[in-house]
């Protein structure tokens, strides 16, 4: 019984269903099946197995982000129960996108991943202000910063923000990843990040090598 | 080397750096030359005489359908005649289009435009010991006589007055802007002139226009180059983030590639640039703010305010153009961050605004500005397309010149046919021969809905990483194969998502589907070049008759020349403007829906 119901809810997620997912979770909850299980054989296998269809060439942007969206929706009424049970988890990852641009899909597609590989994902949003990171880092104390941009004129921020991580001495206390369509792995050297993510699967196992996992 | 190509009857000389074909040069020249196959050598209607006869001999097809005319003489298809050195083009009446009504409207008034410049010829008595009168006032005085009062000059004016009237012996040609005197000439000139540029990002094209008549004399293109700091807009706005020297050197460097073309232009038609009476200068909000010397670093950041909405009248001297003394340059206003005056340029051009049709106008580049005409309104949006359509990030891919391939069809058997410009060997494969592989691929399944290619197919290689890539071409005599990979297509399917989800949006914003669109014009070279059932069978564009989709060239080029000559074209734009609603599409909730479903392959 609870075998095919988070069978149903991957499915749910790899083929983008959002309201089925959100909807197939909730029911699953109610009928009283571990949040962790839900979660681990329900949720999060829906999101690898669609990060792997895009990996092997089956799945291409528009099928990722709509199963990104069903990730979300499904991880509603989930993540309160996750909380509740004290689900382990790799540490905090903080993201968000870079003051001055307002690009999400990015972001969301990472997120997704990095919740799917165990993370707890702080997200900011986009166009966030240098002290709002800063400010993030002081009260989550997340084990990764993730900072995204899509245009070449706002990663330029990154440097900026890294640089006040130094001054306020919070520098060593966090890993920093930098990631988005304008950057490479010269910008993240040049700009003193720790690792550059190419694209959201790569973001999601460079994370978890610095989490030495 | 450059060299001349006159159009006749029309008279329009396009200057040319490199060989072309006689169809694109008509349509970078604004000149209307049929074409029902879209340039593939089949209709036989670009019938035109070259002189001298070009150097290629004409292939079979070319020969049949040139119908006993005989080549030697001269007699080709404007789309397969390559030119490369000064040659005459004589386009005969049955060649010529009649309803390219935007690039006839453009060239030819049916009245005569209100022009913001005009020339008085001044025949004056010389001062003398009896009479005294200071030099301004004494043609102040000759002006009044024609009825223009309160006559007044600016020192730059002033002091060109001050020599033509000695040079001339008291016989002048006043340039008169309003009341103001821009210009002072010895004797009578040849004719009133002025300069209209579509300052575009990658390409810079320049008019030499009458004002007398509104008639375009010379049109000459030349690529920006401000492409040395950066190919596309962005990058141009983060270099002068990074160094405000930068800016000014971006500045300097288009207004000198301007100037050289102007005077380019003038020579040919015996004239200097201080004859240029007035210019009229549009381009996306970037190129504007960079040529004004306009600070750019809020375009370059959300949320993307460009300084001003309206129009700007500058002296010419001011942005560093050589023109007439006191000759103003005209800046119509810019819609919004990235949605410019070129782009309001092209919708006066193409009528925007003046019917109750349902009208899309997309002017498709690295950006695409889109807007719609419906239920009174006009909507508009700019989406990051990307470059996929000029060929950059496409692995064989190339702009638009000889041995790209233009055409694509695919058979039964999975073997693609490809039409190269030019006719030789193919080398690369430009935007149209993209947008044609990509929808015949689809079209027989070699890739499925969501773009995926299928490695079993004939002419399909899995290439090292693992990934399909199909064979368009093979190579020949030396040259390579010619290669469509997955990560090519990829681009493409990202380029043409972004682009549907901005008309998807817009049609959505005035409560509209595709089937109520009754006409999609599109501006730029790509959209003159573009096979619109490939498009609508790639879901670039939504499912309308490719019979309701029309290119009009540089319709922002245009645009610009009604701006120069006629201030009543101004009004006209600058109503226009206030009426465009601009929607910025990052903060519609829900794009990534509209981009998902954008991507994705219409069924076949």
């Amino acid at each position: 019984m609870s075998d095919a119901s988070v069978q149903a809810i991957c499915k749910a997620v790899t083929e983008g269903e959002d309201v089925q997912a959100r909807d197939l979770v909730t029911q699953a909850l109610a009928a009283g099946l571990a949040p962790l299980d839900v979660l681990n054989q329900g949720v999060v296998a829906g999101i690898t197995q669609a990060g792997e269809m895009w990996k092997a060439n089956k799945y291409f942007l528009p099928d990722v982000i709509l199963a990104a969206d069903a990730f979300k929706a499904a991880m509603e009424p989930l993540a309160p129960k996750l909380k509740q049970a004290g689900a382990p988890s790799r540490g905090k990852f903080v993201i968000g996108v870079v003051e001055g641009d307002m690009h999400d899909l990015g972001k969301s597609l990472v997120g997704a991943m990095l919740s799917s590989a165990g993370f707890d994902v702080v997200d900011l949003g986009i166009n966030v202000p240098q002290d709002k990171f800063l400010q993030a880092v002081r009260d989550q104390q997340p084990v990764i910063l993730g900072l995204g941009a899509y245009m070449s004129t706002t990663m330029l921020e990154m440097k900026g923000i890294i640089a006040e991580l130094q001054k306020q001495g919070l520098r060593s206390k966090v890993k920093v990843m930098v990631g988005g369509v304008p950057t490479s792995q010269e910008f993240a050297d040049e700009v003193g990040a720790d690792a550059w993510g190419k694209e959201a699967l790569e973001t999601m196992s460079k994370a978890l090598n610095l989490v030495g996992a | 080397m450059s060299f001349i190509i006159e159009f006749e009857p029309i008279g329009i000389r396009l200057v040319c750096e490199e060989p072309v074909t006689v169809a694109a040069a008509a349509r970078q020249a604004g000149v209307a030359i049929r074409s029902l196959c879209g340039g593939k050598a089949s209709c036989g209607k670009c019938v035109v005489r070259v002189d001298p006869a070009p150097a290629s001999a004409p292939g079979e097809a070319e020969q049949e359908l040139l119908a006993g005319l005989d080549p030697a003489e001269g007699w080709r298809l404007a789309c397969r005649a390559v030119i490369a050195t000064e040659t005459r083009v004589y386009v005969p009446v049955d060649s010529q289009t009649e309803s390219q009504v935007i690039q006839t409207e453009g060239l030819e008034w049916r009245s005569a435009p209100q022009p913001p410049v005009r020339m008085l010829p001044l025949s004056l008595t010389p001062p003398s010991l009896d009479d005294q009168t200071s030099d301004l006032e004494r043609v102040a005085e000759a002006l009044r006589q024609e009825g223009v009062h309160d006559a007044w000059a600016g020192l730059p004016a002033l002091q060109a007055m001050r020599g033509a009237l000695r040079q001339g012996r008291w016989q002048i040609s006043v340039a008169l802007r309003g009341s103001e005197i821009v210009g002072a000439f010895p004797a009578r000139l040849p004719q009133a002139v002025g300069l209209a540029v579509d300052v575009g990002t990658t390409k810079v094209a320049c008019y030499l226009v009458s004002l007398e008549t509104g008639r375009t004399l010379s049109a000459a293109g030349v690529m920006n180059p401000q492409i040395a700091y950066g190919e596309d807009v962005m990058s141009r706005l983060e270099a002068a983030m990074v160094d405000p020297a930068n800016a000014d050197r971006m500045a300097h460097d288009v207004i000198e590639a301007i100037n050289g073309v102007a005077a380019e232009m003038c020579a040919a038609h015996g004239l200097a640039p201080e004859h240029l009476l007035e210019a009229c200068l549009v381009g996306n909000t970037a190129m504007h703010h960079l040529f004004a010397r306009l600070p750019t670093r809020p375009l370059a950041v959300a949320p993307f305010v460009p300084a001003l909405s309206s129009p700007l009248d500058v002296r010419a001297d001011r942005l560093g153009l050589r023109a007439a003394a006191g000759a103003r340059a005209h800046l119509p206003p810019p819609i919004a961050g990235f949605v410019g005056s070129d782009h309001l340029a092209f919708l006066l051009a193409a009528g925007f605004g003046e019917d109750g049709r349902v009208r899309l106008g997309l002017d498709i580049g690295t950006n695409t500005e889109i807007a719609l005409q419906a239920r009174g309104q006009i909507v508009s949006c700019s989406t990051a397309s990307g470059p996929a359509f000029e060929g950059a990030h496409i692995r064989h891919g190339m702009r638009a010149a000889l041995g790209a391939v233009e055409r694509v069809t695919i058979d039964d058997e999975g073997l693609a046919k490809c039409d190269v410009i030019g006719g030789g060997p193919a080398v690369g494969i430009c935007g149209s021969g993209i947008l044609d592989a990509v929808a015949e691929l689809r079209r027989t399944g070699i890739i499925n809905a969501r773009g995926r290619m299928d490695p079993d197919r004939p002419h399909v290689r899995l290439e090292e990483g693992g990934l399909p890539a199909y064979r368009l071409v093979r190579g020949s005599d030396g040259h390579r194969d010619v290669w469509l990979s997955q990560g090519d297509i990829d681009q493409v399917l990202l380029a043409k998502g972004a682009m549907r989800a901005g008309i998807d949006i817009l049609l959505g914003e005035l409560g509209l589907g595709p089937e109520a669109v009754d006409e999609i014009v599109i501006a730029g070279a790509f959209g003159s070049y573009l096979d619109p059932q490939s498009a609508v069978r790639l879901g670039l564009l939504p499912g309308v008759p490719p019979e309701r989709i029309h290119a009009v060239g540089n319709a922002a080029g245009t645009g610009a020349r009604m701006m120069l000559a006629s201030t009543e074209c101004r009004a006209r734009a600058q109503a226009l403007a206030r009426r465009i609603r601009y929607l910025e599409l990052t903060v519609v909730p829900g794009f990534n829906r509209y981009f998902a479903q954008g991507i994705r392959l219409p069924a076949v």
